[in-house]
């Protein structure tokens, strides 16, 4: 008896171990079932359309479907706190947006933005055009520095929602650059830009894939992008750091991640997967067609970037006295 | 006559075969879809978005196109039927359309929606294509202070709304006021009335309202009464509308498309809106308005006219400015954008035949729906024949369905269940559920543009009489108030005397 039951530890302990070190490989035959790519947003906007984009291409190559679930609410927030209880076996991976950043400082959250996600790869980059209404007088921007020193807060600046980086960009820029504008908020960016076309306000940080249209067209004219390069859509506008404001950086970003515990072999896989995706021309003529760069660094990379934005969105949040709820 | 080479050019690119397969796959997807309810058209488009990849920009877009319009039409089925809004912007035929499919009368209520789209849909396609980009300039020219001003003209006739019992219709108004503000707030990001449910941060959707408040909880009221069904279905007089429903309903629906594209071409109003605002007037400018909410053939052709009419409408914005009105024109707006291709003012210049073929197949696509849906109408009036006990378990399981699919969200199905319980207690206190859908719908908007403008004006309210059209809508909305009060007053003093 004692026999058998050693014997059959022994099995067992093998079995684990073997079963352990399979893990740490590529689980044989993955993916065998169609994966849930989560986004933290309503069918429609840019994050919708990068993730069905990424998706495609990768149900393409994987010959598997990659759904996508829009769960949208609070930012991504809500849909966060859904995906990191789901399994961490690989079949389920979402879409991170700037929010994720931006949101530890503004709520509370239900989850750890860090310790609870595996983060795969930076998909995208792009960043947000600062444009004004022909009719106001800056031509650059320092000329919008010195006129908003001699008016503070006569100025009206316009967002998609507070809390976004459009009106997070202003917020920093006010910040750095030591002037006071007045928020007038909007419920997304389409109307917020109907209003700036119509001169109902001054200002405003678009995402460039949204204002660059009415600039070609001049009806609003650019001063500065936000990135920390010049962006290769519109090469001849500055950055908002060269023009006065050192340090000055906005990136608006995609990237995907999984729930943390998902075994490291899968997230190397996935990382190989999305780059080999990000680099296959139509997939990127895709992305730089709807107003995205597309990146593809390694998880290390994009965890530490991810670090990285939480630490300096809290430090502006705090500075401009945003409430959150 | 450019117009008529740019039309002609148009119609070129619509005829042919692959593009008119691909208006009919689309105008068929949006009926099928508009008739199951809270499957709406976003939903279908997000869904379908990757195919497009691989489709030429022309035939991607007619197809989402289709689906849209397409949706706009069908959702008005169920309303009539079973009292279900298909589509947000169909709540409003639940009103008569309902009533008349309990007299008998769903075959000419579901063929009057038809036509009345139909008829809607060509004015609006025709708008497009005439004043396109003139009137998206035109929307321009309103900012807060006249979407402010525009809604307390619409509130204010919205007092007629009522059946009979002001004070009844006020305190329904203000309910749904609150119901609406549910949510974060626009200005300062806080959320309100959520109780910690983060789900609640966003607001109680329009689905969820209009779905609880008509169809839940007319099931509930309906499995009180036994037998009732028969009322429904031993005398269904006729399917096609009578020389006089015809006759009744042609001014309504002329009436139906003006507001309609009015409400189109201005972002972030939309159908919804615009079949609100047209019931309100045809019901104030009815020689006997107590025959509305009782089957008035006119409160199915006006709305279903307007949503219809806006639905072409809301395209003006997009195609001209490159600006969505809404989270499905977004949606297609994405579609261009990935092919590569720039929405805006210079999208007729350099995509012509995406402008024109579009438009073109529009009309052909309205025409396709109408021929589409007027045999239809006969299958539909059969449905009515389902027995209660295979019929309510459906309407409740697409219901649950639709409201699930919008959010991925089972809370918002919960809500709808408690949305139903609250409409079957308004029933029993015989208050309507129309003021509290309109209070919901208008209240947070008001709310916004209020706030908004005076913002602008640092605090300043001058700045709604100061402001041309602001001012127009204010008079007009003072001239309702003494229309409406005149009466009253007037039948005082003759007691008096």
């Amino acid at each position: 008896m004692q026999h058998s039951f050693l014997t059959r530890s022994l099995v067992l302990v093998l079995l684990l171990a073997a079963a352990a070190g399979a893990s740490a490989q590529a689980p044989a035959g993955y993916p065998n079932k169609p994966i849930r790519f989560v986004v933290g947003f309503p069918p429609g906007g840019t994050n919708d359309i990068v993730a069905r984009a990424l998706g495609q291409k990768l149900t393409e190559n994987l010959g598997q479907s990659f759904v996508i679930e829009n769960r949208g609410g609070a930012n991504t927030a809500i849909a966060s706190e859904l995906f990191v209880r789901s399994a961490p076996d690989g079949y389920t991976i979402m879409l991170n947006a700037p929010g994720h950043a931006t949101n530890p400082a503004l709520m509370k959250l239900p989850f750890d933005p860090i310790k609870d996600f595996a983060f795969i790869t930076l998909v995208a980059e792009t960043q947000n055009l600062l444009v004004v209404h022909p009719s106001f007088p800056p031509k650059s921007v320092e000329e919008l520095i010195a006129i908003s020193r001699r008016h503070p807060g006569e100025i009206n600046y316009a967002s998609s929602g507070t809390g976004t980086t459009v009106h997070l960009s202003a917020e920093l820029f006010q910040y750095m650059a030591g002037v006071k504008w007045v928020h007038i908020p909007y419920k997304g960016g389409g109307p917020a830009v109907i209003e700036l076309l119509a001169g109902q306000t001054s200002v405003y940080f678009g995402n460039l894939p949204t204002v660059i249209q009415h600039v070609r067209a001049g009806k609003l004219r650019p001063l500065a992008v936000t990135g920390a390069r010049r962006s290769p859509v519109v090469p001849d506008i500055p950055t908002v750091a060269e023009r006065g404001v050192p340090g000055f950086e906005v990136t608006v970003w995609y990237g995907v991640s999984a729930p943390a515990r998902t075994p490291r072999a899968i997230i190397e896989r996935l990382n190989s997967e999305i780059v080999r995706a990000l680099n296959s021309p139509d997939l990127r003529a895709r992305l730089t067609n709807a107003g995205a760069d597309p990146v593809g660094n390694p998880p290390e990379q994009y965890a530490a970037f991810v670090q990285n934005e939480i630490v300096k969105w809290a430090k502006v949040i705090e500075a401009a006295g945003i409430k959150g709820e | 006559m450019d117009i008529l080479n740019n039309l002609v050019f148009g119609f070129t690119v619509a005829f042919s075969l692959q593009n008119l397969a691909y208006c009919f796959i689309g105008v068929l997807l949006g009926t099928l879809i508009g008739v199951l309810p809270g499957i709406g058209p976003l939903v279908t488009i997000a869904m379908l978005f990757p195919i497009t990849f691989n489709l030429p920009a022309v035939p991607a877009l007619i197809m989402l196109a289709g689906i849209y319009y397409g949706a706009q039409y069908g959702g008005s089925t169920t309303s009539i039927l079973v009292n279900l809004p298909g589509e947000t912007a169909s709540a409003v035929t639940c009103l008569d359309g309902y009533q008349m499919a309990r007299q008998g009368r769903a075959g000419p209520a579901l063929a009057i929606a038809a036509i009345a789209s139909f008829f809607a849909g060509c004015v609006g396609t025709l708008l497009i294509a005439l004043a396109g980009p003139p009137l998206a300039e035109w929307a321009l020219l309103f900012g807060a202070a006249e979407y402010f001003s525009l809604m307390l003209m619409g509130l204010t006739a919205a007092a007629v709304l009522t059946h009979g019992d002001m004070v009844k219709g006020f305190a329904m108004v203000v309910l749904g006021l609150l119901i609406g503000i549910v949510g974060t707030d626009v200005n300062s990001g806080m959320a309100r009335y959520s109780f910690g449910v983060p789900e609640l941060t966003d607001g109680v959707g329009f689905t969820v309202v209009a779905v609880g408040l008509f169809a839940v909880a007319e099931i509930v009221v309906n499995l009180e009464l036994k037998e009732a069904r028969e009322v429904f279905t031993s005398k269904i007089t006729g399917l096609m509308p009578t020389g006089k429903d015809l006759k009744d309903s042609s001014w309504p629906m002329v009436r139906g498309t003006a507001v309609g594209a009015f409400f189109g071409v201005l972002p972030g109003t939309g159908p919804a809106l615009s079949s609100f605002a047209t019931y309100l007037l045809e019901k104030k400018i009815a020689r006997d308005p107590s025959r509305f909410g009782e089957g008035a053939i006119e409160g199915v052709a006006a709305p279903e006219a307007a949503n219809n009419a806006a639905a072409q409408t809301a395209f003006i914005p997009m195609l001209t400015l490159g600006i969505p009105a809404s989270a499905t024109m977004a949606l297609m707006l994405g579609a261009m954008t990935i092919q590569g291709i720039v929405p805006g003012p210079q999208v007729m210049i350099s995509n012509p035949d995406l402008f024109w073929g579009l438009i073109a197949s529009m009309w052909i696509g309205n025409l396709m729906l109408v021929i589409l849906n007027l045999p239809l109408v006969g299958v539909w009036v059969r449905l009515l024949r389902v027995p209660y006990r295979w019929l309510f378990p459906s309407i409740i399981m697409f219901s649950s369905l639709g409201n699930f699919s919008v959010n991925n969200s089972p809370v918002d199905v919960y809500l709808c269940a408690v949305v139903g319980v609250l409409g079957y207690i308004l029933v029993k206190l015989e208050c309507e559920p129309a003021p509290l859908l309109l209070g919901y719908v208008l209240g947070p908007l008001m709310e916004e543009y209020v706030r908004r403008a005076l913002l602008i004006s640092r605090g300043d309210p001058t700045v709604f009489f100061t402001r041309p059209i602001s001012l127009a809508f204010m008079i007009a909305t003072l001239l309702i108030l003494v229309v409406m009060i005149a009466p009253a007053v007037r039948k005082k003093r003759e007691e008096a005397h």
